[in-house]
């Protein structure tokens, strides 16, 4: 229940805390060290993934199946995401078609993914691939204290292996309230 | 060996009281394990090692060597046969909740038991398992089981996957014939030095330095490039030798580019000066046309192509001059100063020419008949004759260099 000048107050600040709350690329806070996946193909790393460069990708190594790990030194929300297909597309048969995104799984192994429901599942097209393409939209509430997130990539469009070119992820801070911006709330 | 973590699986059947391993397959198992623990944890500060015999795991991957080695000297004897698959499988669950998650995942499996329960489609099965998971298995077979060895070799085929040409195969199966000390065998094999070399193990010194010797031997060292691909400090009069050596004969090859450069030049000159005696207006032409090839064949940039032009111009000007013309023939001998000494003086002779040549064009161009010397077009034309010789040299240069390319 929300008294009416404090509506007032939170329609006035707003415009000014949509700008320093607003939805960011989520590299920033991305715990590098303790990202890791399974089955990637050790010349194709996933450390290659956040380079920007759709050349330098993640394969899978033995088979279709790879499954990242991507661990945030601190609590984010996540709103969108973007796959970008490995090598401008050029090998369109690794692209991944079936994805499953986990959040908050440490240590998820290909031998317990059948054991825990996915937080959310996605199907990838070749044009949510494509290098320029809108980000897919996650289903924001469910993605609203994140630490650690496990992207498994469960089949792909015929491939021995699947590649992926790059990803990025969009979202927001969940600590970062700003105390200058809140006003007192008079009466 | 970069960063990784280790799980060393100790076969403790009862087939390991076995004496034909000195004093038994039991304990000299434990002192290859010591070698293993002492090389992992040494190569990489950050390594971890961790120690299961049979399906229990005694030390899940630690730093801690003391630890370790404590786990090491307590494994008792069970009775039962050991069960590859499922020890296996117990140690890629030690190493997946490992605390570094950087590095790569080794298991190194002692086996000095027959397998006769398990199939090779098990193996197979578990190998791809670990391949799938990031995981390399090495293999060590003891006591000659010849049932074993076709087994293990499929474990660790699948474990390798796919092997492509020219890429280093990260799972290794050793055998360890009866009578020698596995520790022996271990110290030489690709299990305890990584496979990709490099290693600097000290209880291995004498496998690291024939290493060192064959990579340097190989032109892989570039850092010892000077001293000819030796390490200097492992033979220090043989890299010096080498290193004199192969600075004389850098000194040697640099004067013979010095000679070849002055023969050049003098031949650009002889090219230029025939093109003086048989026409007027083609003088400048055979200016223009001579340093060309020459530049060509000698891969020279822009700038020495014009050092170049000039000096041949300089020489074919002064022709009837009898000090430059002594200067022309090519040097009897090697020698820097000398050859320092007629550069100069050539330079210095293109300087004082510079201003003579378009006066004899001049001269030349008046001399013609028919032609009116004071026309305006031809005035101009002859200021711009210096400017337009080395444009026309530029491109013409320009030319080669594509066509060459």
């Amino acid at each position: 229940m929300m008294m009416p000048g404090m509506e007032a107050a939170a329609g006035a600040e707003g415009g000014a805390a949509q700008d320093s709350n607003k939805i960011v690329d989520l590299l920033d806070f991305v715990e590098k060290k303790s990202c890791y996946a399974r089955n990637e193909d050790p010349r194709f790393p996933h450390s290659n993934l956040f380079i920007g460069d759709s050349r330098l990708g993640c394969k899978s190594d033995a088979d279709e199946q790879l499954i990242l790990h991507i661990e945030f030194n601190q609590f984010v929300k996540i709103h969108s995401l973007k796959f970008t297909a490995f090598n401008q597309g050029n090998e369109p048969e690794t692209s991944p078609t079936v994805v499953k995104l986990y959040i908050n799984r440490p240590n998820l192994g290909f031998e317990d993914i059948d054991d825990v429901d996915e937080t959310q599942a996605l199907e990838l097209t070749s044009e949510d691939l494509r290098e320029g393409s809108d980000a897919m939209l996650l289903k924001f509430v469910k993605f609203q204290r994140v630490s650690s997130l496990t992207i498994f990539i469960e089949d792909n469009n015929g491939g021995d292996v699947s590649s992926l070119g790059g990803l990025k992820l969009y979202g927001k801070t969940v600590a970062t309230t700003n105390m200058c911006d809140f006003k007192k709330n008079k009466g | 060996m970069p960063l990784e973590s280790c799980m060393i699986l100790l076969d403790n059947s009862e087939y390991m009281r076995n004496g034909d391993y000195i004093p038994t397959r039991l304990e000299a198992q434990q002192d290859a394990a010591n070698l293993l623990v002492g090389a992992k944890t040494q190569s990489h500060p950050e390594s971890t090692v961790g120690i299961s015999a049979g399906t229990e795991l005694l030390v899940s991957p630690t730093e801690d060597v003391g630890k370790i080695l404590n786990a090491l000297h307590g494994v008792p004897l069970k009775s039962l046969g050991s069960d590859v698959t499922a020890s296996v499988q117990v140690a890629s669950l030690a190493l997946k909740h490992r605390r570094n998650k950087n590095g790569s995942q080794r298991i190194v499996l002692f086996v000095g038991s027959p397998l006769n329960g398990i199939e090779s489609r098990a193996l197979q099965k578990a190998g791809r398992q670990l391949k799938k998971n990031n995981v390399s298995i090495d293999v060590v077979a003891m006591g000659e089981l010849e049932a074993n060895e076709t087994k293990l070799q499929e474990l660790v085929d699948a474990a390798n996957g796919r092997v492509i040409e020219g890429q280093e195969r990260t799972c290794h199966l050793v055998t360890i014939p009866s009578g020698v000390l596995p520790s022996d065998v271990l110290a030489s094999s690709p299990i305890v030095h990584g496979g990709a070399g490099g290693s600097a193990f000290a209880a291995s010194a004498a496998v690291a330095a024939a290493q060192a010797g064959t990579a340097g031997g190989g032109g892989g060292g570039d850092g010892f490039a000077d001293f000819g691909g030796v390490d200097p400090n492992m033979d220090p009069e043989l890299a010096m030798a080498l290193r004199v050596s192969m600075e004389e004969e850098r000194a040697r090859q640099e004067r013979l580019a010095a000679q070849q450069q002055q023969e050049q030049s003098s031949q650009t000159a002889a090219a230029s000066g025939n093109g003086e005696s048989s026409g007027d207006a083609e003088m400048a032409d055979g200016a223009v046309a001579a340093p060309a090839p020459a530049s060509a064949a000698m891969d020279l940039g822009l700038s020495e192509e014009e050092a170049l032009l000039q000096q041949a111009l300089a020489m074919s000007m002064n022709e009837n001059e009898p000090a430059a013309a002594s200067s022309a023939a090519p040097p009897e001998e090697d020698d820097e100063a000398a050859a320092m000494q007629l550069a100069l003086q050539m330079s210095m002779n293109a300087e004082a020419s510079s201003a003579s040549t378009s006066e004899q064009v001049s001269e030349l161009v008046s001399s013609l008949p028919g032609v009116n010397a004071n026309d305006p077009a031809i005035q101009s034309a002859l200021k711009n004759l210096k400017k337009e010789e080395k444009d026309g040299d530029k491109k013409d240069g320009d030319k080669k260099k594509k066509d060459d390319k």
